[in-house]
């Protein structure tokens, strides 16, 4: 069964169109990548998933379950969760209130207070900063409290935009090696990224997204060609596309 | 020492109502994310409902269960359902303009509805007022008192439970920052604002008719200045901290009544300092307190998932429309003029000079609001001053109106910009309260004054003379001859500065304040020259007034109006010039209008709950009323005519390529 | 303490300091820019680099130390007026004008950075550019390769022509130093492309930038020098090459145990 499925869906911002009959299907315990050039609507892929954005046509499947045009709440209740792009975080309420906000609503007080304890041990920087302020973090100590929040219960489905986005290379390390721990029990992925070296190493399908319509699906050997081909021709500074082994 | 007991312990209960209402502020501040200036009308309303049930021979828990338990919660869920609802989390303005709208207006509405008959208060809920209880101190503590200060009680344990209740203060807490990001959550958000709307209102009901019988009659203006004085005790919480809150309430309490014991009766202190110390206090604590200063909002994380405003349809409707409604908005104002001076009648004509007076004061708001994106609520003050200055110097010393104006416009400039200085590194609500502060300081401290706002019966202002005509007794059509003629050359200057380029440094502080510092704009200078520039628009307004009147008093130019001012400026269309005299005409046009209905319809209080309702718009229509109007019609006639309206294209994908993402990655 | 030689040219940060309530978030942070200099400053997410930057930009002050530009001290100055000494920014969150076009972006920049402040006349003037402006303007149009978007209103960009938009209007006007924070978070790679083209072409104008970022090979693309900020302190600095290998930088920023 599909954790997450798009069937032809339009979708845009008052009279923008973002979105033209994309469709895609995420399995259950599967790992889809989504990627694309920016302005390509990878986000408002992600935005329909979550229930933010409203398709003009077409339909959203969580878990089988049609929930096109649902509100935001539902969709979370039906196993979905999001990591949004930029500062998923509320800025008043500390980094613990943040956690224990959402691991409150579905876990047991006790199962709750050993999620907080398994994710402070995790990110042991956010452990340091469990008092402070989440709106006075550091920009990548947002993302990754954002990130946190949907790691530390296992849902169904989980939407992260732009997952790497501002994280120093050690906490992308840290974060696809905790991803893959969710994998494992039994959570099914799809991540949208900006650096698709990496995310096509985990996925075990890829969608290209261009200009609000799929460019490509399948494994995702076959979509680095494809990206290369949309971005590649411009990206003339040298060795910009080759990742640095430094020493 | 006896004597200072004496006067401090009787200010312990008075203190408690601030206390009370000020709890009241922040808890509903902290649980629904408004700063709800309308608490003071819903307290307003179970008060009368209750007192009128109590007239009605209603035994006294039934009408407290009907005023309190019943109707106040109901009034908050049809608040939150129909108005707050509506506005996005991180718009400062639009929820201090409607909550400024509620608080105008409720009142109104009870008072169409039940006329405004004098109704004396019922006695306590359970003591007896007259009889003394005990002594404290040895000063004699009555019933009244007593039961005043166990009710503070009562609540600060209820409000300390609510909020302590952990998991649901927090769920509040994220759904006042973000009901979107809490429903992502999985949290039914809006759920949870509508309990929060409902127990805040509940008490408001819960306040209103406890402090019933604080008065012997039940009017409103007590609801109102409680209100205002409880902002200081709020400020002194933090607008956050409600035990701070309760503290700051009683203090405000005991220094009243130490002030008022120890000042005699006689001294100017009595007279001018007493009732402005709670505004005093309130101005002080905004200006030199860090965390009121810090009270901005912060921004919505979601708002990428929105579409970008709409543009204003002038410049997409087509280009055949364009001219037409150009031509034709031309004609219409010519012939407005061409009528006035020729068939329409006296009353009329007076009217609708009034409202080119308006318009110029309203212009004020187009500047400060529009062009800075603050909020003043003190316009009317600067209206005020300017027609003192001017008035005085007419009546005292001779100096003709017209001068005087002028002198009285630059004498609002200049308190203007004094204003602006210590309000330079405050914006949005803390903003608002310390112009709010400023008003009430003026009607308390300054405008009852003879040689300010002239003797409590008035001033008589002379009409201008220009040459050999005089403008009183060639009836008031050269009156409005002129007043156009100002309101043309500030409407000029208005657009000067909004095309200049202090314009563009003003569209940038208000989109983004860090951004536009760090390329070298100073704040600072624009803030002091908009707040300087539209004192003086306004205080030349405030001359034309009273000229135009012929005869003001110390009560013309009170903060209830620039609260009016305001809720009709924005919700009609604060960003255009056109949006002001729209604002300045309809206001006098409607209430003149209504003037004709029978009885207590045609007070004109029908008028403010008119606009106040116009308010439900402009939650969804942030670009005010005659904008969104414009645009509907716009769109219709577009479509009727087959213009190929620009207004209604779907912005294909090529072109959306360029689309929008405010809010960017992470801080 | 007097002032080093290196101060009398480009950017000089001396010792800086910052603490918020009891956390430092720098502590005695030493950092030179050169005119004509790509300094690139990395570390792990909370390091202090934002901070750092504020701290230059005047939107923060610093607990202790003191910060120079070309000789003269910026400590006490807001930051509209070390934005007309020669400070340039963008955020890491980016702070543009929605509903602004690109050109009166730059317009705007280029006018409000003039040294010798604000004039009279910008009251009642007609708001447009004067022929110096238009010229600077098309330059730095060009320049982000958004010429052919420069009347669009901002809010209908996406978020990597923001970004280049920000980087316009930071450099109109000569700047001395630009800091730039993590401009290419959100960009494609034919963003980051522009991006790098845009950043090599400062240092012959004699422009210094700080360049905060995690994309590595853009900073080895670009920067003349790196430094690396942990936990509030400098802990190496040097050739990108030779840092990246240091022991102490692998396991603080990259994550790999040497
Ligand atoms: N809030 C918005 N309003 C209008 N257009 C938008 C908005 N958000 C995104 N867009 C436009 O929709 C298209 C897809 O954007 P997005 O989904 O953010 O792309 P991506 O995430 O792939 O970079 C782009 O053209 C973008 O400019
Ligand atoms: N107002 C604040 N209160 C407490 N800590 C703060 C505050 N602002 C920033 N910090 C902390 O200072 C550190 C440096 O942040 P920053 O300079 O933004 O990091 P980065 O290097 O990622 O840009 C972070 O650990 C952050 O949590
Ligand atoms: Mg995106
Ligand atoms: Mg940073």
């Amino acid at each position: 069964m599909n954790a997450l499925e798009l069937v032809g869906v339009t979708a845009g911002y008052g009279p923008y169109r973002a979105l033209d009959e994309v469709s895609l299907s995420v399995p259950d315990g599967g790992i889809v990548a989504l990627v694309g050039p920016n302005g390509a609507g990878k986000s408002t892929v992600a935005r329909v998933c979550a229930g933010l954005v409203v398709p003009t046509e077409g339909r959203l499947l969580v878990g089988g379950d049609d929930l096109t045009g649902a509100a935001p709440w539902r969709i979370a209740r039906a196993g979905l969760a999001s990591v949004i792009e930029g500062r998923g975080v509320f800025a008043r309420l500390s980094v613990a209130e943040n956690l224990e906000l959402s691991f409150g609503r579905w876990l047991g007080p006790s199962a709750a207070a050993t999620a907080l304890e398994r994710t402070f041990d995790g990110f042991p920087m956010l452990a340091e900063r469990r008092t402070q302020p989440a709106g006075t973090l550091s920009g990548g100590q947002q993302r990754l409290l954002s990130l946190a929040k949907v790691l530390g219960d296992s849902p169904r489905v989980v939407v992260a935009d732009e997952l790497s986005l501002g994280l120093s290379p050690a906490a992308v390390e840290d974060i696809y090696l905790q991803l893959r721990v969710l994998h494992a029990a039994g959570t099914a992925l799809l991540v949208i990224e900006q650096q698709t070296d990496r995310v096509l190493g985990l996925a075990d399908r890829a969608v290209v997204l261009d200009r609000g319509v799929v460019a490509f699906t399948g494994p995702p050997d076959g979509a680095s060609p494809v990206v290369r081909r949309m971005l590649g021709a411009t990206a003339t500074p040298d060795s910009l596309a080759e990742p640095v082994s430094p020493a | 020492m006896s004597t200072f007991l004496s006067y401090a312990v009787p200010g312990i209960p008075f203190g408690c109502t601030y206390a009370i209402v000020a709890m009241g502020l922040v808890l509903t501040y902290r649980t629904t994310g408004v700063f709800n200036f309308a608490f003071g009308s819903q307290a307003f309303v179970s008060a009368f409902t209750y007192t009128v049930l109590i007239g009605e021979g209603i035994p006294t828990w039934l009408a407290f269960v009907i005023a309190v338990v019943v109707l106040a919660p109901a009034l908050g869920w049809v608040l939150d359902r129909f108005l707050f609802r509506r506005i996005a989390a991180t718009n400062t303005t639009a929820k201090l303009v409607s909550a400024v709208a509620v608080f105008v207006a409720l009142p109104q509405i009870v008072l169409l509805m039940f006329g405004s008959a004098t109704r004396f208060s019922p006695p306590p809920l359970f003591l007896d007022a007259g009889r003394v209880y005990l002594h404290l101190f040895s000063t004699p503590i009555n019933g009244l008192e007593l039961e005043t200060v166990i009710m503070t009680a009562a609540l600060v344990l209820v409000v300390s439970a609510v909020l302590g209740a952990s998991r649901f203060g927090l769920t509040v807490r994220a759904a006042v920052e973000s009901p979107r990001l809490l429903q992502l959550e999985g949290v039914r958000s809006d759920r949870v604002l509508s309990a929060a709307w409902m127990g805040s209102s509940l008490m408001a009901g819960l306040a209103g008719v406890l402090l019933v019988p604080q008065y012997p009659t039940l009017q409103f203006n007590n609801y109102a200045i409680l209100l205002v004085a409880a902002l200081a005790a709020a400020a002194l919480g933090n607008l956050a901290d409600v035990q701070l809150a309760l503290l700051g309430g009683i203090l405000l309490g005991v220094v009243e009544g130490l002030a008022s014991g120890y000042f005699s009766t006689s001294s100017v202190w009595h007279t001018g300092l007493l009732p402005a110390i709670p505004f005093l206090l309130l101005a002080i604590l905004l200006v030199t307190r860090g965390r009121l200063r810090a009270l901005e909002d912060t921004e919505d994380p979601l708002a990428g998932s929105d579409p970008p405003p709409p543009v204003p349809i002038a410049v997409t409707r087509s280009a055949e429309l364009d001219r037409v409604i150009k031509l034709g908005g031309r004609a219409l104002a010519v012939a407005a003029v061409v009528s006035v001076l020729t068939w329409v009648p006296g009353n009329w004509a007076f009217t609708l000079t009034a409202g080119v007076v308006y318009s110029i004061i309203f212009l004020s708001i187009t500047l400060v609001t529009g062009m800075s994106g603050q909020v003043s609520l003190c316009q009317a003050t600067f209206a005020g001053i300017g027609a003192f200055v001017a008035a005085q110097l007419a009546v005292h010393h001779g100096v003709p109106i017209l001068l005087g104006a002028v002198i009285g416009a630059l004498g609002a400039m200049v308190v203007g910009a004094l204003g602006a200085l210590p309000a330079l590194r405050l914006r949005g609500l803390p903003l608002a309260l310390l112009t709010l502060a400023l008003a009430l300081l003026a009607d308390n401290a300054v405008f009852p004054y003879s040689w300010a706002g002239g003797p409590a019966s008035g001033l008589n202002v002379p009409r201008p003379q220009i040459g050999s005509i005089n403008l009183a007794t060639t009836s008031s059509k050269g009156f409005f001859v002129l007043a156009l003629l100002v309101l043309i050359a500030c409407v000029i200057g208005v657009k000067v500065v909004q095309r200049a380029t202090v314009g563009r440094y003003l569209d940038a502080l208000r989109a983004s304040p860090l951004g536009a510092e760090s390329v070298g704009i100073n704040p600072s200078a624009a803030r002091v020259f908009v707040f300087a520039l539209s004192a003086g628009l306004a205080g030349l307004g405030g001359a034309l007034y009273a000229s135009l009147q012929q005869s003001i008093n110390p009560a013309d130019f009170n903060y209830q109006f620039s609260l009016v001012f305001v809720v009709v400026v924005v919700t009609t269309g604060v960003r255009t010039v056109e949006g002001a005299i729209q604002a300045g005409v309809s206001f006098v046009v409607v209430e003149q209008l209504l003037s004709y209905l029978p009885g207590r319809w045609g007070s004109g209080g029908l008028a403010i709950v008119l606009f106040a309702f116009a308010a439900l718009t402009y939650a969804r229509h942030p670009e005010g009323v005659v904008e969104f109007q414009k645009r509907l019609w716009t769109e219709r006639a577009e479509r009727w005519l087959g213009l190929g309206g620009r207004s209604d294209r779907i912005v294909e994908m090529a072109t959306a390529s360029t689309g929008t993402d405010r809010d960017g990655p992470v801080a | 303490m007097d002032p080093l030689p290196e101060r009398d040219r480009g950017l000089s940060v001396v010792s800086v300091s910052v603490r918020f309530g009891g956390i430092a978030a720098l502590e005695g942070v030493d950092l030179v820019v050169d005119p004509g200099e790509i300094v690139g400053l990395v570390g792990p997410n909370g390091a202090g680099k934002t901070t750092l930057i504020n701290c230059v930009g005047g939107q923060l002050v610093q607990s202790s130390g003191s910060v120079w530009l070309g000789g003269e001290s910026l400590d006490g100055l807001p930051p509209f007026r070390r934005a007309r000494r020669g400070v340039a920014r963008t955020f890491q969150r980016i702070a543009v004008f929605p509903e602004l076009t690109v050109r009166e972006h730059l317009f705007i920049a280029a006018r409000a950075r003039r040294r010798g402040g604000a004039r009279w006349s910008e009251l009642v003037d007609r708001g447009r550019p004067d022929p110096d402006e238009s010229a600077e303007i098309a330059t730095t149009l060009e320049l982000v390769g958004l010429a052919d978007r420069a009347d669009a209103a901002v809010s209908t960009l996406p978020l990597g022509a923001c970004r280049l938009v920000e980087l316009g209007r930071a450099l109109i006007g000569r700047p001395t130093v630009v800091l730039a924070d993590e401009p290419s978070s959100g960009l494609d790679a034919r963003e980051r492309a522009t991006l790098a083209t845009v950043l090599r072409t400062l240092p012959a104008q004699g422009i210094g930038v700080l360049l905060v970022e995690h994309d590595l090979p853009m900073v080895s693309l670009v920067c003349d020098r790196v430094v690396v900020l942990h936990v509030g302190r400098v802990i190496a600095q040097g050739a990108f090459q030779a840092v990246m290998a240091d022991p102490a930088v692998r396991r603080a920023y990259l994550g790999q145990v040497a």
